[in-house]
């Protein structure tokens, strides 16, 4: 359930932080497609609610490039699925742009806190 | 994007359906277990989802090439367009192809002419080097090239030469070859190794050793079967023997195309004059030393020789022309100028298809609006304008590559005597892809014009039935119509050249050569100096063999010369007026010197102006006797009176007396001036024996021709190792002067004539289109009145307006394009206002014609008909 007054960022995630989420997801192991989608929702609180549809054209640009690599695996409810896994120069990617992506936190965030200055507490 | 999955596109996709079927499933199968009913969690899962379809698309496209495949897809439904008008496809083709081709077998000549390199390693190092004096460049003498061989250091090595023919005893005729006599090292300069057996080595140059011989390979296949013990074998060159040391390998022919044969060169003492310049030399440069490095040097050696030998070389420099521009020079210029001429072709054609096209573009309005209704970009339409285009500029292309072999055929027949080896042009890989590259190029300039004109679709107006879109019809109809003056302008550059040369050509065979040059039998004789070193061959050989040939029937008379006019020329030399000071060799004046038999000048029709012929009693034993020719009279002596004078030439060694004066005959052409002559003779003559050939000239009553077996039978008979080559009429060596220019002329003639058609075509077809256009319009005016002779004139003046302005811009551009070209090729200068006029006749008279059809379908508009059509 989103929690209540928090906006819903629907379909608005940039394709690259996308690719971030993604991989991240997948530090922690192998999953699916679903498995993926809810995760992403859930861990951010359901504040990022990403269209499930839109995960799957990522997921097989990310295996283009060669961050994730899939396989053909077993789900819990005993159905054929695809798994995606992290690969060793995905894990590289993902360090560096989230490195990247703390950076820009906190440029954005130096900005707007200049600006909130005078009227933040 | 890898490869793989772009081969395995199916079989992905079909993995992404059951990847997202299997999504579905599990996001049921939660909501389910959520609480929701199967029907409501099955629909909440695909609302989570979105589009599977939308999703799977764009995996797929994320797999594609993108570009090409819209094309694949464009060029097939291009091709099924064009099937549907099959008329206009067939002549679009047509035109194309004619375009292309023309060009495509252009480009194959100049590929292999102009691009290809010479077959001598590191051909870029090879130079002919010249000697120079002014701005004059000539041939030089052994102890200057031997100098320059031993003082320079920029050269891998230099080399003399000097060409011959050799009668060379065969099976049964002797055959007159052509061969060279050239230093030990001209080999190793060439980089070429013989096929069999070795070089010269360099005490061969000595007299004593000196009767080796190099024999070409195509000489050694046919004349000596391709026996591999010939090396070591005896051959009998002009009545001496000679051994075979070494075969050349295939193809190789220098300095001459026809090369057969190298012989060492062993300098007479007459040839170790330094004044004697008789010979020509090819240098190699050491890697990496440029021609210009090369050629100070070498005349700073002059300039040290200059210094030392005062009279003999002041003044004279070194030049060097490297190898290939000696090649192709001349040929280039004139195949440039033939390969914008059919750039023109080209233009012309695609203009003339882009008019038909903008015709069919228009019919399509509706097509297109839809399109574009439906969501199509701008840039999408272009796109298939681009592969329609490309599909035409295809399907010509094809045409074009397979009928290429018959229209280089054709040129190079044209153009024989251009091309040494015209086996050597052949249509390689390099030809088709200009073919193909051409073609999309064609297809490119076609769609501009289109997609600029037919992509600004109104969208609205045109879905509306029944509106009659005027403005961009009338769009269309002007980019129609400078599409047409741009034609015709084309058509009337080439025609007014075409017609500047015919006049050039005409006015070329009005002047006078000087001498007759009907019904006389020419051909080229090469002496032994071997056999007739000893005595002179005209007493012993010539006279009587003359008196025999003066004596068949047929022959009116039979004459000798060195070198006959227009054949050859550059054999000049210095001399000395008596009574007038010494001046130093390289500053004296020059003439043309020539050693003829004493009834030369009569059998050639020459007039005498002042003064006597020779007679018989000028012969061994007399005074030197000469003739000069007025040029020489009007040079060095102001036209008075020379008769009595006396002079010396450098390079026949004693006084001798002027005793007539004839008419100039041109030496070089009938377009350039003619030479100073002298003409001495034979008998009395040193140096025309030395240059070992002479040109015998026979006056016949009737065809030349038919007498050459009986002379050439009159010369076997009284030497059997005599051969004789070069036989023609006289008739045929003043053509071959002008044969650049009949070259030149044909093609010209021919492409002029393929714009004209073209251009009348394309002003056809617009004139056509416009009147169906404007039947609506024409049938208003016939209703209010018009006789049908109104709307004739009013069509007609339309075609008028076109023709003459694209006339006008012809005529212009010709006068511009003359200027630039005139230098480079003989003639051709702006054609006087009769050719002018007549080339603007005919285009007028073609392109009146080709609008009288359409204008004559216009009268025949029924009025009640055009005002219902709309």
């Amino acid at each position: 359930m989103p929690k209540r007054g928090a906006a819903a960022l629907q379909g608005e995630v940039l394709q690259g932080t996308l690719d971030l989420l993604i991989l991240q997801t997948l530090v922690m192991g192998a999953a699916h497609g679903h498995t993926i989608a809810h995760a992403i929702e859930r861990r951010s609180e359901d504040v990022l609610q990403v269209e499930h549809g839109s995960l799957y054209p990522a997921l097989h640009r990310l295996e283009d490039r060669g961050w994730i690599a899939s396989f053909w695996g077993t789900s819990e409810n005993n159905r054929k699925a695809r798994y995606y896994r992290l690969t060793p120069a995905g894990r590289k990617h993902l360090l560096a742009q989230t490195s990247r992506w703390e950076e820009l936190v906190r440029a954005v965030n130096l900005v707007l806190g200049r600006a909130a200055g005078p009227a933040a507490e | 994007m890898s490869w793989r999955r772009f081969f395995r596109r199916g079989k992905w996709d079909e993995e992404r359906a059951r990847e997202l079927a299997s999504y579905l499933e599990t996001e049921t199968e939660e909501n389910v277990a959520r609480g929701m009913t199967r029907e409501e969690a099955s629909r909440a899962a695909h609302i989570k989802l979105g589009n599977a379809t939308r999703i799977r698309e764009e995996i797929y496209e994320m797999n594609s090439l993108g570009f090409l495949e819209t094309l694949g897809r464009d060029l097939r439904y291009a091709v099924r367009m064009l099937r549907k008008s099959p008329g206009f496809t067939i002549i679009a083709v047509l035109t194309l192809a004619l375009g292309i081709g023309a060009n495509t077998a252009v480009f194959s000549v100049v590929d292999t002419v102009l691009l290809k390199p010479l077959p001598y390693p590191h051909p870029e190092q090879l130079a002919n080097v010249w000697r120079t004096h002014g701005r004059w460049t000539g041939s030089l003498s052994i102890p200057d090239f031997r100098d320059w061989q031993a003082q320079n250091t920029d050269f891998q090595g230099i080399s003399a030469f000097a060409t011959a023919r050799f009668n060379l005893r065969g099976a049964s005729e002797p055959q007159a070859v052509e061969g060279a006599y050239v230093t030990a090292n001209f080999f190793s300069v060439m980089q070429v190794a013989p096929l069999i057996g070795r070089g010269f080595t360099s005490d061969e140059e000595e007299d004593g050793q000196n009767h080796v011989a190099i024999l070409g390979y195509e000489l050694w296949v046919n004349q000596f079967g391709g026996d591999r013990a010939i090396v070591g074998k005896d051959i009998r060159l002009s009545g001496a023997s000679y051994t075979v040391i070494g075969v050349a390998p295939p193809g190789f022919h220098y300095p001459s195309p026809l090369t057969s044969l190298w012989v060492p060169l062993t300098p007479s003492p007459a040839q170790m004059n330094r004044g004697a310049h008789d010979f020509l030399a090819i240098g190699r440069v050491k890697a990496g030393v440029s021609f210009e490095q090369a050629t100070t040097q070498l005349n700073t050696i002059s300039a040290r020789l200059a210094k030392s030998y005062p009279d003999t070389d002041k003044g004279l420099g070194a030049l060097l022309i490297p190898l290939k521009d000696a090649a192709v020079g001349r040929v280039r210029s004139s195949l440039l100028i033939v390969f914008g001429i059919v750039g023109f072709i080209f233009l012309i054609a695609c203009a003339n298809v882009s008019s038909y096209m903008l015709s069919r573009a228009e019919s399509r309005r509706r097509e297109l609006a839809i399109r574009t209704a439906l969501g199509a970009s701008r840039g999408r339409l272009v796109r298939q304008f681009f592969a329609e285009s490309l599909a035409l500029a295809l399907g010509g292309a094809l045409l074009a590559a397979l009928t290429a072999r018959w229209s280089v055929a054709a040129i190079v027949s044209l153009a024989s005597h251009y091309f040494s080896d015209p086996g050597r042009i052949q249509l390689d890989s390099e030809v088709f892809v200009f073919t193909f590259g051409l073609a999309t190029l064609a297809a490119v300039l076609l769609s501009v014009g289109i997609a600029w004109n037919a992509s600004r679709v109104n969208v609205q107006d045109t879905l509306k039935e029944g509106t009659q879109t005027v403005a961009g019809g009338r769009r269309t109809i002007y980019a129609q119509r400078t599409l047409v003056v741009l034609q015709i302008s084309a058509a009337c550059l080439l025609l007014v050249g075409a017609s500047g040369m015919i006049e050039s050509l005409a006015k070329l065979s009005r002047i006078n050569p000087g001498f007759n040059p009907s019904h006389l039998l020419v051909m080229r004789i090469p002496l032994s100096q071997t056999k007739y070193s000893a005595q002179h061959p005209v007493s012993l050989f010539l006279e009587p063999v003359l008196a025999r040939i003066d004596s068949l029937a047929g022959v009116e008379g039979a004459g000798l010369i060195t070198y006959l006019p227009m054949q050859s020329w550059g054999t000049n030399s210095g001399f000395q007026v008596q009574g007038k000071p010494r001046v130093p060799e390289s500053e004296a004046p020059w003439a043309e010197l020539r050693a003829v038999s004493a009834d030369y000048f009569r059998v050639m029709g020459i007039h005498l102006l002042e003064g006597r012929w020779f007679t018989e009693s000028d012969n061994t034993n007399t005074a030197g006797v000469i003739v000069v020719n007025r040029e020489f009279v009007h040079r060095y002596f102001a036209d008075k009176n020379v008769v009595g004078k006396r002079i010396d030439f450098t390079d026949e060694k004693h006084w001798m007396t002027i005793v007539g004066v004839v008419e100039d005959s041109h030496q070089t052409g009938l377009n350039s001036k003619p030479l100073p002559e002298a003409d001495l003779l034979y008998s009395q003559s040193q140096w025309g024996f030395l240059t070992g050939t002479i040109s015998l000239a026979v006056r016949t009553k009737g065809d030349p021709l038919l007498l050459a077996k009986s002379v050439e039978q009159v010369f076997y008979s009284a030497d059997r190792d005599q051969a004789v080559y070069g036989v023609k009429t006289m008739d045929d060596v003043v053509a071959d002067t002008e044969a650049d220019q009949r070259f030149v002329l044909w093609l010209l003639g021919l492409f002029a004539a393929l714009a004209v058609a073209l251009a009348s075509a394309g002003l056809f077809g617009q004139m056509s289109y416009a009147v169906s256009q404007r039947t609506h319009e024409i049938g208003i005016r016939m209703a209010l009145g018009a006789q049908r002779r109104t709307i004739l004139r009013m069509i007609l003046g339309q075609g008028a307006l076109l023709i003459g302005l694209g006339t006008a811009i012809g005529l212009a551009a010709s006068f511009g394009v003359t200027r630039l070209i005139a230098n480079l090729i003989y003639g051709l200068k702006l054609a006087d206002a009769v050719a002018i006029i007549g080339a603007v006749l005919l285009l007028a008279a073609v392109g009146l014609l080709a609008c009288y059809i359409p204008a004559r379908r216009a009268t025949r508009v029924d009025p009640i008909v055009a005002l219902r059509h709309e």
